[in-house]
């Protein structure tokens, strides 16, 4: 009787749990750099997240390999001097809702404010974002939001020579529609 | 009855331990993309002759290569008075496996080739590593130049050479990439007739990578002594740089070899590096997405 009760729980336990995570594999994280003189655009559509509801905490995961450029040479140069991706294979982001939502009920949130860290070629530093996040009647959920990165703030050097093609600041689109 | 209790009150800080462990459960959730190694080398050439880096998938390499003549001083500027040889190829990725090539070289022959090159294997890390890179290089050279007598000059099959070659090779860490490139050369006719048709050569090379733009580069053809002529100081022997500024590559060097095509360079037709037959070259390369 006892063991019944304790799977019970258990499984009480597991499935709550199961019920308030929502990942996604196919996540999107685009970023751009635009200058003057060149225009830089690169798509991810791997990125792994992890929504908390109860916690209100969204973990996202970047393999920086996966983002394709048009020119291939670009993409190398990208991985090879400038984000390092044998050293620093991913970016990593973990940020907690601090507005008072319920994500419960099907309904609009904009301009969700969430306070995080970012990790990202090899340096961790605490990053505020906004989001959209939309809840869906069958309960699925749509976070989007844009954000900027000042490349210094993360130690990605650029040479000299590249200063008028790439911008200091990138944005960064996030879309992600967890199930 | 304490132990359930224990673990009905142990259960729920698990789950919230298991919130400190979401990085690493993200991890497994990650789609892994694949581990290839990538930038080997600088450009498709180690220095003259090729190297496993490929022009991708709709990409077009355009290149332009000089070697100028012997330097033997101020009195002929260093050799840079006479440009010898003027080489210039276009190779296009017809996928990121199948790269073709153009090329033409007006010394010694003006001769025409065209290529082929095949990824093979690519050198990988991860969950299912593989040590190095293959790729296989084919050529044709049509030599255009008029030969005399005329009976030669009317041979058309005597204007061809064959060239195979495989290359292996493997990124040791970031700085230093080795290449190993066994390479067989057939020549239909050759223009003496104690020299062999097929001449088989083992290329040896390397770079040193010293910043991520600039690189140091040595390569060296061994010609296989299959023949009486054979003279081990006319291998090819070429050290040089890489100087990478976004969409060009740049490669100076210094090499006894005055051809630049792998028919010719490789096979032991060279001036003497230390006798101080060394011409200096360099190449330009331009990517351009088609």
């Amino acid at each position: 009787m006892k063991t019944q009760i304790l799977i019970f729980v258990l499984l009480l336990v597991s499935v709550m749990q199961s019920q308030e995570k929502k990942v996604t594999r196919v996540g999107e994280v685009t970023f751009e750099s635009k200058t003057s003189i060149e225009d830089i655009y690169a798509k991810n559509s791997q990125a792994a997240s992890i929504f908390l509801l109860h916690e209100k905490t969204v973990a996202f995961n970047v393999l920086l390999r996966s983002f394709k450029f048009d020119k291939a040479l670009m993409q190398e140069h990208f991985n090879e001097k400038y984000v390092h991706s044998d050293k620093y294979p991913s970016a990593k982001f973990k940020g907690v809702i601090i507005d008072d939502i319920d994500l419960k009920s099907p309904k609009k949130h904009s301009d969700v404010e969430l306070d995080g860290i970012m990790e990202f070629h090899g340096v961790t530093k605490p990053i505020k974002v906004t989001a959209d996040i939309v809840v869906k009647s069958d309960q699925s959920i749509v976070f989007t939001s844009v954000f900027k990165l000042k490349l210094e703030d993360y130690k990605v050097a650029v040479p000299a020579l590249m200063k008028d093609k790439i911008s200091p600041e990138i944005v960064v689109n996030v879309r992600a529609n967890y199930k | 009855m304490k132990f359930i209790l224990t673990i009905l009150v142990l259960a729920p800080l698990c789950m919230f331990s298991q919130e400190e462990d979401l990085f690493k459960e993200l991890d497994d959730l990650t789609i892994k993309d694949n581990s290839e190694v990538i930038a080997t080398f600088k450009s498709t050439r180690l220095m003259l002759g090729q190297s496993t880096e490929r022009v991708r998938s709709g990409q077009l390499h355009f290149r332009v290569s000089h070697v100028f003549s012997k330097i033997r001083g101020i009195s002929n500027f260093f050799g840079l008075d006479n440009l010898n040889n003027m080489h210039v190829s276009f190779e296009y990725g017809l996928t990121d496996f199948i790269q073709l090539g153009l090329a033409r070289s007006n010394k010694p022959d003006k001769t025409y080739s065209g290529s082929l090159k095949l990824t093979l294997l690519r050198q990988k890390t991860g969950e299912k590593p593989f040590p190095f890179s293959v790729s296989y290089f084919g050529g044709i050279d049509y030599k255009s130049r008029n030969f005399a007598p005329e009976e030669r000059d009317r041979n058309f099959e005597g204007r061809l050479d064959y060239i195979n070659q495989f290359l292996i090779s493997r990124k040791m860490g970031d700085h230093i990439s080795l290449q190993v490139a066994p390479i067989w050369v057939h020549r239909n006719l050759t223009d003496v007739v104690t020299e062999p048709n097929d001449i088989y050569s083992i290329g040896l090379g390397g770079r040193y990578l010293f910043s991520g733009s600039v690189s140091v580069n040595l390569e060296y053809y061994y010609t296989i002594p299959t023949f009486d002529s054979h003279n081990r100081a006319k291998d090819a022997l070429t050290i040089g740089l890489d100087i990478e500024t976004g969409g060009h590559v740049f490669q100076l060097f210094f090499t006894n070899a005055f051809a630049l095509h792998p028919g010719k360079f490789s096979i032991n037709q060279n001036g003497d590096f230390f006798n101080r037959d060394i011409n200096f070259g360099f190449s330009l390369l331009r990517t351009f997405n088609i």
